[in-house]
């Protein structure tokens, strides 16, 4: 989708590509049917109120509605730094390297929790339930 | 990363002293004016998806273990993997985490929050929510993608929480609201009131915190129900929870739980009449199992009977004019 393309457009395409009717559309962001027509064909500008129901209804952000813009990429770390006791378990377990890898940046990958208990470094034995969890998704 | 670097890295991203309230304040600067991109008169649940959309960040709430597992699968699918490792952690008392999306196409949102609302949960989801949406904004280090271990991250996240409450709750519809309820006493009614015409999503606990950060005014939110001690097995009403607000907390006030409330307090009169109840009253005659009291401190408590316990407010001195004195 390109940033090319005005907002009407790329607010249907989005609605069919995470499979949402008008009608579920209209409901989320609390609009008629018939505005959510109008604005995917260019005929009607939504207010900023409505334009941010919709963004958030189609799980994006108003920004990409807008314009189309691609969210910020981050700067990808150089190097990975496998954790010691993860390299103990890769080891016991024969895994590959992007089988380890995959397992660490998914520990890694959330970034924040609420509540729960404060997390220790994982030991081998932990680094080894987690890719046994996530086995079926590295290996598809 | 310890408390005070992620400070400072907060506090140069947001051009301001490296201290809590000078943070707190910038990031609140910073709300207002990409709440005040949309509308000026926007309700706590719009500022929240507002923030939201600006921070780019995506919710998804389970309120059942089949929700909570279809996200984490579909997810998973999707190469972001990093909730299925959670998944234990959410039958323990981990309420919502947030991950960055691995690959996010053109039209995703870069975070996705997902906020555990199964049984008692449910309650805190809104507040789980303003903590998530807090995280991207408070902490530019989380657009690379690696996990810091914080040290001292009890502290943090409880920054965390006071900063996204004050993000979000606020605003005029928000601010008229709590001002009315000043005016009209610090009850659970009041409170109930501002819940329902400014922010339903939310939990009165939060709404009475949040209120109380608003008018900067010290405050507890308590649950009493019927518990036991050592010194008595027998069951009477007790103090079961106790949440202070911001001014409460940092001034360092304290209620201990598992205390028994006295047959005089308001809170033991809503248990025992099941009916609401509201007065002044004073600590002294507050006692443990040794006859020592919690000191001569006037307090203002409202309490309503739910479920099985009593939720309680309860604001200290200056005493105000009861509306029903505890007999």
């Amino acid at each position: 989708m390109s940033a090319e393309q005005s907002t009407g457009p790329r607010i249907r395409q989005r609605r069919i590509e995470i499979g949402l009717t008008q009608q579920t559309l209209a409901q989320l962001a609390d609009i008629s049917v018939g505005f959510v027509s109008e604005i995917e064909k260019g005929k009607r500008n939504p207010s900023g109120r409505v334009l941010l129901r919709i963004a958030s209804a189609l799980r994006t952000t108003t920004d990409w509605v807008l314009r189309g813009v691609e969210p910020e990429r981050g700067v990808a770390s150089q190097h990975v730094l496998i954790p010691p006791e993860l390299s103990e378990a890769a080891r016991q377990a024969g895994l590959s390297y992007t089988a380890t890898v995959s397992v660490l940046k998914a520990y890694r990958q959330v970034v924040a929790e609420r509540g729960g208990e404060p997390e220790h470094a994982p030991s081998p034995d932990e680094w080894l339930d987690m890719y046994r969890t996530l086995r079926r998704y590295i290996e598809g | 990363m310890t408390f005070r670097k992620k400070l400072a890295a907060a506090a140069e991203q947001l051009g301001c002293e490296v201290t809590q309230d000078a943070v707190r304040r910038a990031c609140r600067q910073r709300a207002d004016s990409i709440c005040g991109e949309i509308g000026h008169d926007l309700l706590p649940a719009e500022r929240l998806e507002a923030l939201a959309n600006h921070f780019s960040v995506e919710f998804h709430v389970a309120d059942t273990s089949q929700a909570l597992d279809a996200h984490i699968s579909r997810l998973a699918r999707q190469g972001d993997t990093g909730f299925a490792l959670r998944r234990q952690r959410f039958e323990q008392e981990l309420l919502a985490a947030i991950l960055r999306r691995r690959e996010p196409s053109a039209s995703d949102r870069r975070f996705v929050a997902l906020i555990d609302a199964r049984g008692h949960k449910k309650h805190m989801a809104f507040f789980s929510k303003t903590h998530e949406v807090a995280h991207p904004a408070l902490e530019p280090q989380l657009q690379f993608e690696f996990r810091d271990e914080t040290k001292r991250r009890d502290e943090w996240e409880r920054f965390v929480d006071q900063v996204g409450a004050a993000n979000v709750f606020a605003g005029e519809p928000w601010d008229l609201a709590v001002r009315q309820a000043a005016k009209d006493g610090l009850t659970i009614h009041s409170f109930e009131t501002v819940r329902r015409n400014v922010a339903p999503e939310a939990s009165l606990t939060a709404i009475a915190l949040a209120a109380a950060n608003t008018l900067g005014r010290a405050l507890f939110v308590v649950w009493s129900g019927l518990a036991t001690s050592r010194a008595n097995p027998k069951p009477a009403l007790r103090i079961l929870t106790v949440t202070p607000s911001d001014i409460a907390a940092d001034a360092k006030a304290f209620l201990p739980t598992n205390f028994r409330v006295p047959s005089t307090s308001p809170l033991a009169i809503a248990f025992s009449t099941k009916a609401d109840a509201s007065g002044n009253e004073s600590l002294q005659e507050w006692r443990d199992s040794k006859g020592a009291t919690l000191g001569e401190h006037g307090i203002w408590t409202s309490a309503s009977p739910r479920n099985d316990g009593v939720l309680g407010i309860i604001v200290p001195a200056p005493a105000r004019r009861p509306t029903r004195r505890p007999r």
